[in-house]
């Protein structure tokens, strides 16, 4: 400690506040590291969608019963808060660029919400079976395709990757899982894990890296 | 009064390279010397005062099949920065005072302080 103390060197402790809050441009990891949890947090809402419609469809014997067509709604709920909770906890300490995806969250909710209505909608009056949740999966990675591609979300480069890759991932899996001739729950079971993992480790990779 | 500052950090490239790494916990050369419009020299001169304190640590690390320098806070440079961040604050009411109205309340030059990493999500 033989630096020269503060008062010759002129620097004042209001310079030094300024020059801390001037430092918004460094907050890029804080934006990746959230962007990355919650990419992993609806990998694993996934897997509870697909899982929760298979247990269902599995003890009703394949036959859903018309609440079960809701299922995905305390899934999503339960997502979007903690979204939601997750860019309002880094946007408390952190300056512009944290609040943009603060205000967007809703997008996100909205997006998500929407297809996933639409999905389950439609999954019920299309022919059923062993194609519904392949159906889904094909439909879920073609979604991050889309949503990689046209980055409306305006995710970060390294989400942008994530959201594109992983969706890509899911589209081809469905298209083998079609070829498969094994049960329902087998299918289901392998469209959760194909339609969460992706998501899942590509948000953990993101987080890591941010 | 002054000297409660530790001088290391309170220094003007030295107070944004810590900050900036407090937050992020590690950036590469590239990114801390362009964002915070440094030269090479400068850049090199700051960190290798800081890490004689143990502040911060270096390391390269292979990216893109090519290596680059990252710089990380060490536990150290965190709990001197948390630590600088305190008295900094407590320097900021001392000279503010309290408002005559209410003598307890936060000293305004201190609010935008934060005492948690912010980068740790």
């Amino acid at each position: 400690m033989t630096e020269t103390p503060s008062s010759e060197t002129g620097y004042s402790y209001q310079q030094a506040v300024k020059d801390l809050d001037a430092l918004s441009s460094f907050e890029a990891g804080l934006r990746q590291r959230t962007e990355g949890i919650c990419w992993a947090l609806w990998g694993l809402t996934t897997v509870g969608i697909f899982l929760t419609y298979g247990f269902v469809g599995h003890a009703w014997g394949g036959s859903l019963p018309w609440w079960a067509t809701q299922l995905w709604v305390p899934w999503i709920a339960a997502a979007s808060l903690l979204t939601a909770a997750l860019w309002r906890s880094a946007a408390l300490s952190a300056p512009q660029p944290i609040r943009e995806g603060e205000d967007r969250w809703w997008m996100h909710v909205l997006v998500w919400a929407g297809f996933t209505a639409l999905l389950t909608t439609a999954a019920f009056y299309l022919p059923g079976g062993i194609r519904v949740p392949v159906r889904a999966l094909f439909i879920l990675g073609s979604l991050g395709v889309f949503l990689g591609l046209t980055n409306i979300l305006r995710y970060t480069p390294v989400g942008r990757k994530v959201a594109l890759w992983g969706g890509a991932t899911m589209a081809a899996s469905a298209a083998t899982f079609a070829l498969l001739d094994v049960g329902y729950p087998i299918v289901t079971a392998l469209c959760a894990l194909a339609g969460g993992l992706p998501w899942f480790v590509g948000g953990l990779l993101e987080t890591v890296k941010g | 009064m002054e000297g409660e500052l530790n001088p290391v950090i309170h220094q003007p490239t030295r107070l944004k390279i810590m900050g900036a790494l407090y937050r992020n916990r590690r950036l590469n050369y590239k990114t801390l010397r362009d964002g915070l419009g440094l030269t090479d020299g400068n850049l090199a001169s700051h960190v290798a005062r800081l890490e004689q304190e143990g502040y911060v640590a270096s390391g390269r690390v292979l990216v893109n099949l090519s290596f680059e320098v990252v710089y990380r806070i060490t536990p150290e440079g965190d709990a001197a920065f948390r630590d600088y961040l305190q008295a900094l604050r407590g320097m900021l009411a001392e000279l503010e005072g309290p408002p005559p109205d209410d003598p307890s309340s936060t000293p305004r030059g201190g609010d935008n302080l934060s005492g948690t990493p912010r980068g740790s999500t």
